[in-house]
């Protein structure tokens, strides 16, 4: 096997019995969850005879990108970060016959999966809460089911957020106080959502991007989701090069 | 194997924290086959000098060589070759004893077997299948020096391997240590801050005070350097400290106040004996004695051997 294919199952294996795969699936859940209950307060207007009830839910996936996206990869990655932190498990990794650069590539990796998960796990929450929302509702239309539409935001979301994973991973795994990666996130999230209607700031601002990227504003999608991948590369290896020559103390 | 080459070689190796230099211009030689004791008291410097071995930190200056090769731009291949413990064993409290040990045999491309020999070598087998995150002190070391040992690495570097085992399992890991020159063609580097620890085990020793090497040689050679010596119980010792030194002669304190004078033969210890009284200072206890390695440690290391453990 490729050694950093060793590297990656062996930071699959690490996951084992913690928080991050519980998290991939209940954040988005807590969303979706949220959304059908502002959906139901509104039901004489969302619910309305002939309304979309999958698309009356799939708003949440800008409640998620705006605010749940940014917090999930801010604890998925500390934890990522914690985990070696915690109990001084760098130096006996990198003690091993390893690349460093392949151990942080691996991490940026797990926690992308990770996100992808979530993504995944949000877009099916849409779907079966549609699903019950027209069941419990018979008077709404019984479709058509925006697979799409749904699909389509939810893959710009995901893949607007790898500049955010990268920042975040970095930080997680940089600094060995879990209050640093977490107030940087927690900050960079309220400050995102400040300044949501302000383009001018907030096209540059990498917390902002999955949500430019789920809305259905014109060309911004599209520039976030650019942004967004451009920006994961390139802040995935400026980071990584700042790791590798770090002192292992 | 071939006696003559050193597995570890450094040369000239420094490094430093700020103004303080940790480890300063270190030669280590360290023979394949041996168990080489490296010794010093508490922050002498033999961590950093491990992390530099590990290639875990870089030096200002100097360079390593594992197996004849310098590290840089052979870490990964050595590495392959050695296994390690620094300082308390990083494990992950959250994955069990044999998930632990599956990591490292990942990563070290071991074959699957080489987990439950690991196991067995620090009888561990009954709590492999539970949570580190439940296991004891002791435990958790026996686990890392499996760590270390998992795969039979060529090399073991181990920093305080028997750091938080009780006396059994300390006579049980150094005779396990004992064991692998013979049985496996290891070649084992441990540090200690106690040379009783490793006078036992050792075949070579190296002895570093305040980041300089001060000794380096086989075991035998340093237990040649004791020479007889004088045990003093003295009060006020201050004062019959000074007088020692008026006198000529230097003296260590011992962790149990006892003072210790080296090189002083008969005549010399009348004489001391003499002077000590008629300047009215209580002489308790005054014996000639052959000194012990504890002794030249003691002296090598100006009195810093036997600060408090860590
Ligand atoms: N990361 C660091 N930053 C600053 N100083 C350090 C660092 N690591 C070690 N030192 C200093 O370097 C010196 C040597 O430390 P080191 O840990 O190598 O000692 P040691 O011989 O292993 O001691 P001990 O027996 O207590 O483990 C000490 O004075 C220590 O304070
Ligand atoms: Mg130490």
């Amino acid at each position: 096997m490729n050694s950093f294919l060793r590297i990656l199952r062996v930071e699959i294996l690490k996951l084992r019995r913690t928080l991050a795969l519980v998290l991939a699936g209940v954040t988005p859940l807590v969303v979706v969850v949220l959304q059908c209950f502002l959906v139901l307060h509104m039901k004489e207007k969302s619910l309305a005879p002939g309304a979309n009830s999958w698309e009356a839910v799939s708003t949440a996936i800008l409640f998620w990108a705006v605010l749940m996206l940014p917090l999930f990869v801010t604890l998925i990655t500390s934890l990522l970060g914690q985990m070696e932190h915690n109990g001084d498990q760098w130096k006996s990794l990198f003690a091993q016959p390893v690349r460093r650069g392949g151990v942080y590539a691996a991490k940026i990796l797990v926690a992308t999966g990770l996100v992808l998960a979530a993504h995944l796990v949000l877009a099916c929450g849409i779907f079966l809460a549609g699903a019950v929302l027209h069941l419990a509702f018979p008077r709404t239309a019984a479709g058509p089911i925006p697979w799409a539409q749904v699909s389509l935001t939810a893959g710009k979301a995901f893949l607007a957020s790898w500049f955010v994973i990268a920042v975040q991973a970095f930080i997680g795994l940089r600094w060995k106080s879990f209050v640093v990666a977490a107030s940087a996130g927690i900050v960079a999230t309220i400050t995102s959502v400040l300044m949501i209607n302000s383009d001018r700031w907030s096209r540059f601002f990498p917390w902002s991007l999955p949500a430019i990227a789920a809305s259905k504003a014109g060309t911004a999608p599209g520039y976030a989701v650019a942004l967004g991948i451009a920006g994961g590369l390139l802040a995935a290896l400026l980071g990584g090069r700042l790791f590798v020559r770090r002192d292992v103390i | 194997m071939n006696g003559s080459v050193n597995i570890i070689e450094t040369r000239g190796l420094v490094r430093r924290f700020g103004a303080l230099t940790a480890v300063d211009r270190i030669d280590l030689d360290v023979p394949a086959g041996c168990i080489y004791g490296f010794l010093g008291p508490n922050g002498a410097g033999k961590t950093t000098t491990i992390r530099l071995l590990l290639g875990l930190i870089r030096p200002d200056a100097g360079e390593v060589r594992l197996f004849g090769k310098p590290l840089r731009g052979f870490r990964r291949e050595s590495l392959a070759r050695t296994g390690s413990l620094v300082e308390q064993p990083s494990l992950h409290p959250h994955l069990t004893g044999r998930e632990n040990l599956e990591i490292v045999r990942i990563l070290r491309r071991r074959p699957r077997k080489s987990v439950d020999k690991a196991l067995a070598v620090v009888r561990l087998e009954k709590e492999a299948d539970r949570l580190v995150g439940t296991y004891s002190l002791g435990m958790r070391q026996r686990l890392g020096l499996a760590v270390a040992g998992l795969g039979d690495p060529e090399l073991l570097i181990l920093d305080e391997p028997t750091n938080g085992l009780d006396p059994a399992g300390i006579r049980e890991i150094r005779l396990l240590i004992r064991s692998l020159p013979g049985e496996l063609g290891m070649t084992v580097f441990l540090s200690s801050h106690l040379l009783s620890e490793v006078e036992q085990v050792a075949s070579h020793a190296g002895i570093v005070d305040r980041g300089r090497l001060v000794f380096q040689g086989k075991m035998a050679d340093l237990a040649e350097m004791k020479g007889p010596g004088l045990e003093i119980r003295a009060r006020p010792r201050d004062k019959a400290r000074l007088l020692l030194a008026e006198a000529g002669y230097e003296s260590v304190e011992r962790d149990d106040g006892a003072l210790l004078v080296a090189d002083a033969d008969e005549a010399a210890a009348a004489a001391l004996a003499r002077r000590l009284i008629e300047a009215g200072i209580d002489v308790s206890h005054l014996a000639l004695r052959r000194a012990t390695l504890e002794d030249v440690f003691l002296k090598m290391t100006g009195n810093g051997g036997e600060r408090s453990s860590s």
